[in-house]
């Protein structure tokens, strides 16, 4: 796994940030990392779905999407997808609970769906279980949105 | 398996962090460690490297040495750099039993690193700062 996310790193050379806005996708490019981001409003929910590792290179620019995005949608509740997160650092975690922290203050839900097990680990050792509950599907947690 | 030391030389900056994933995991594969260790590593270069950057140079960016001693038993990975004194194991651990609203910020890293690794260390020798960490092998 280690391996495999050295061998992706090298394979992306970009150096210099840039965002492609297409629809309801994001690309973002921070540092030398990649972090896609799918986002669709379901039952007054924000469904974001990310694609890649969530660490200090992609940030700054995963906050400010997903905040731009919450505040766009004029919805409250927050649904993240993360099948497709493979990593994510205590800056990633930071925030998540930012997120979670602004969502909670506008009355509404976080969830968080499809956890990959070493990222649930992640999420369980720094305490976000506590916080943020986690569902299997997307439609599970719109269930109780 | 025979004992072994490797180090090498990075720039202390976070585009640096790939290099040096790279650097840990050759040696780490060597060393048999499971896919689940090599993630755990993956978050402790992250997060160690991370500090060193953003705390450790008044004038970044610095360097920062990785150093890698495996013998029967052990991988351990130190983290070396030339900056201001810090041991980043003084830093108060977050209560992760408390609401979110009742939480300092910060400290989070270092609190990964320790879960992820079966042995840390700091040590100050002839003005540098070295972080060791070590992990249990199969």
């Amino acid at each position: 796994m280690f391996g495999i996310k050295a061998l992706k790193l090298k394979e992306i050379t970009a150096t210099a940030a840039k965002l492609a806005l297409l629809g309801g996708s994001i690309a973002t490019m921070g540092g030398t990392r990649t972090l896609k981001l799918n986002t669709e409003i379901k039952q007054h929910t924000l469904i974001v779905r990310i694609e890649g590792e969530v660490d200090l290179h992609v940030a700054d620019l995963f906050r400010e999407r997903v905040d731009a995005a919450l505040e766009q949608a004029g919805v409250h509740n927050l649904l993240l997808n993360l099948a497709r997160v493979s990593f994510i650092d205590s800056s990633g975690l930071g925030v998540i609970l930012g997120r979670y922290k602004r969502v909670s203050q506008l009355g509404g839900k976080m969830f968080a769906v499809e956890l990959q097990p070493q990222v649930e680990k992640i999420f369980e050792i720094s305490g976000l279980l506590r916080i943020i509950k986690l569902y299997s599907t997307e439609k599970q947690a719109l269930q109780s949105a | 398996m025979t004992e072994s030391m490797v180090e090498r030389v990075f720039v202390a900056k976070v585009e640096s962090i790939p290099l040096v994933a790279e650097f840990v995991t050759e040696q780490a594969e060597q060393a048999g460690l499971t896919a689940k260790r090599l993630m755990q590593l993956a978050l402790v270069i992250e997060e160690a490297v991370i500090n060193i950057c953003n705390y450790a140079y008044e004038v970044p960016p610095g360097e920062v040495t990785v150093r890698i001693h495996t013998d029967a038993g052990r991988f351990v990975m130190e983290f070396e750099d030339g900056g201001v004194p810090f041991d980043p194991l003084t830093v108060a651990e977050p209560d992760i039993k408390l609401s979110l609203e009742e939480r300092e910020a910060g400290g989070l890293g270092i609190f990964l690193i320790r879960r992820m690794t079966d042995e840390v260390h700091y040590r100050r020798v002839n003005g540098r700062n070295i972080l060791s960490v070590a992990i249990n092998t199969p």
